[in-house]
């Protein structure tokens, strides 16, 4: 196993596959992305990662302590959450494992201030509104929105793939997820529009044949 | 180039009146080298207080320049504001505990955590001092002034410290220990020459430019291929302070690098280079069809390769990673240089800091920015057609008895 680097990630490699293993699309990505890497996945290997200082990583771990879980890092992860030096996609991770984990309130307290930042200084706002959508809450779908009409293609893919966690939302509190989708769809970058596409389709309602349909 | 201030007090400090703008002058210095050396001669306390109150007053990028002034003030106005302040006369353990309590409330929100409180400070005071008084002819002091911890601070909080905030007529205290008379002594002008040239704010503006390339290497992969699209590095850094910024160009290098194995997969699988290639007979060649054909129910088109591969085609699906991740890496770099627009820094160090985050959130938003299966599909979809055509060759090969 290799050990946290505790440097900007060298080397890395880029888990293109989906991965494989217990948990949703996002869980088996950070499985992947750190046993590709030669990472542990034990509880104390990602305890160990957590500490490595590098986003990317910590992010992965926090994810993956939170599906285990094991209460053993709450309190790590807690930190991790709440600490503002560290990259806000580690941050929103931390606070999706502390939820669940039965914390939701601290994981809905950081989401809610990630939420607040920049949207277009880091992927934490758009991964925020979409791990408090998970939680229920609809509140990050206008930065969603607004993520999808950045004309910067990595923010609105980041901003496309937290559409599917608003479905269950949709209707409640200005939530229109299926017109999102339909920007989405018309994104002038190619690879938003594909996504969007990719998730109707795995979505097979009959609005998103219909959005579909006319695409 | 930006247009600098510079506050003196020259006014009459019992009469104070409207502010004046009036066209640059000279520098009005009485003997900042004096002024400077006597400060040297201060306590840690009160240099450290001396330092804070530049730093709320001017920021800590200016602080920070103070030791290597650049380039001649140009474009400047002398705002002359009279003031007056009354300070407390107390004791001097009092002094030293009042100020040792305002160094424990007074740093500034942008100082790195844990040198809000005086280390940092007193080093740069060291530097300024240093610098100022190189070439001092003779260490001169101020009459009457204070010395040690009791010594009121030379530069009153809230007012700029680059500015003379000594009155002409300047009333002023004795010392402590030997005022008895109300007799006003006259303090020569305090200003720091270096800081006339130096910004106020701290904030750090960053322009990057992108410079990526795909190249095979790296390690051998533990499936058939691997792409590596992390690594960057931020090269050619030149910063430049300005006035309330630290602008920052620099070049971001991104060698995205894609492996596969060679000859042999992951679990023996045989290369297979073309219909042609010798490892296909005549009882192999039906299985050498189906690993190779593009399952489409899988990521759109990902083939079995149970015993058979083909190097080639793998290097071709590496390869479309490599230019997706190509295609998002400019942006993902202007997420990173969009942050690094909403920090400041405290000094060139903070700046380093900060650009040393570039690479860990260039990965983070890179990582973000991957599809969640319609990048996967995208790839094996874009070789899937040559996958096929090999398949279907290699097929109408065997079937016509084409193989040993």
């Amino acid at each position: 196993m290799n050990g946290p680097p505790g440097d900007p990630p060298q080397g890395l490699v880029t888990p293109h596959d989906q991965g494989s293993g217990p948990g949703d699309a996002e869980d088996r990505r950070a499985r992947a992305l750190l046993e590709e890497n030669g990472y542990g996945t034990d509880t104390e290997a990602l305890r160990q990662t957590l500490r490595s200082g590098v986003g990317i990583l910590q992010a992965a771990a926090a994810r993956l302590l939170g599906l285990s879980g094991s209460r053993a890092a709450q309190d790590e992860l807690i930190r991790l959450a709440r600490d503002p030096a560290t990259e806000e996609t580690a941050r929103v991770q931390a606070a999706v494992a502390l939820a669940r984990l039965g914390d939701e309130g601290a994981a809905r307290e950081v989401l809610a201030s990630i939420l607040q930042l920049p949207l277009e200084a880091s992927p934490g706002p758009l991964q925020a509104a979409g791990a408090l959508a998970e939680l229920g809450d609809p509140q990050g779908f206008s930065v969603v929105e607004a993520g999808l009409r950045s004309d910067n293609r990595v923010i609105a893919m980041i901003a496309c793939k937290q559409l599917p966690a608003f479905v269950p939302l949709d209707g409640r509190d200005g939530v229109n997820v299926y017109r999102a989708f339909a920007a989405a769809l018309s994104h002038p970058e190619d690879n938003v529009a594909a996504e969007a596409r990719a998730q109707l389709e795995a979505l097979a309602t009959d609005q998103a044949r219909s959005l579909l349909q006319r695409t | 180039m930006p247009s600098h201030q510079r506050f003196d007090s020259s006014g009459d400090a019992r009469h104070p009146g409207p502010s004046e703008s009036v066209p640059a002058p000279p520098a009005i210095l009485t003997n900042p080298q004096e002024s400077l050396i006597d400060l040297a001669g201060a306590s840690v306390e009160v240099r450290a207080r001396v330092m804070r109150s530049l730093q709320r007053t001017w920021g800590n990028a200016a602080v920070s320049q103070l030791v290597a002034p650049e380039g001649a003030n140009a474009g400047t106005t002398t705002l002359r504001m009279p003031f007056h302040a009354s300070i407390r006369r107390v004791a001097s353990t009092d002094v030293r505990a009042a100020s040792g309590a305002q160094a424990l409330v007074l740093g500034r929100a942008d100082a790195e955590p844990g040198s809000e409180h005086g280390d940092e400070l007193v080093s740069l005071f060291e530097g300024i001092v240093a610098a100022a008084t190189a070439n001092a002819p003779q260490a001169g002091s101020l009459p009457g002034a204070p010395s040690g911890a009791a010594a009121s601070p030379p530069t009153p909080a809230g007012t700029p410290a680059a500015s003379a905030p000594t009155p002409a007529p300047a009333p002023a205290s004795p010392p402590a220990s030997e005022a008895t008379a109300e007799a006003p002594v006259r303090l020569p002008d305090i200003t720091i020459p270096a800081l006339q040239e130096v910004g106020k704010s701290d904030a750090v503006k960053g322009t990057f430019t992108y410079s990526g390339s795909i190249a095979r290497g790296g390690a051998g992969p533990s499936g058939f291929g691997v792409t590596r699209s992390f690594d960057s590095k931020v090269t050619g850094i030149t910063v430049t302070p300005k006035s309330g910024t630290y602008e920052v160009a620099a070049t971001l290098e991104h060698p995205i690098k894609w492996q596969v194995r060679s000859g042999t997969g992951p679990s023996g699988q045989v290369d297979i280079t073309s219909e042609t290639d010798s490892d296909i007979t005549k009882t192999n060649f039906p299985t050498v069809v189906s690993d190779l054909t593009p399952n489409m129910s899988d990521l759109n088109g990902r083939p079995p390769r149970t015993k058979f591969w083909a190097e080639d085609l793998t290097i071709k699906h590496e390869k479309v990673h490599a230019d997706d991740d190509h295609t998002n890496a400019p942006a993902a770099m202007g997420v990173a240089a969009t942050w690094l627009n909403t920090q400041t820094a405290s000094n060139m160090v903070g700046v380093a800091t900060l650009l040393g985050g570039i690479p860990g959130r260039f990965a983070a938003a890179l990582l973000a920015a991957l599809s969640t299966e319609d990048g996967e599909k995208h790839a094996y979809g874009d070789g899937a057609p040559s996958y096929k055509a090999r398949a279907e060759e290699i097929k109408k090969k065997g079937d016509k008895g084409d193989y040993k």
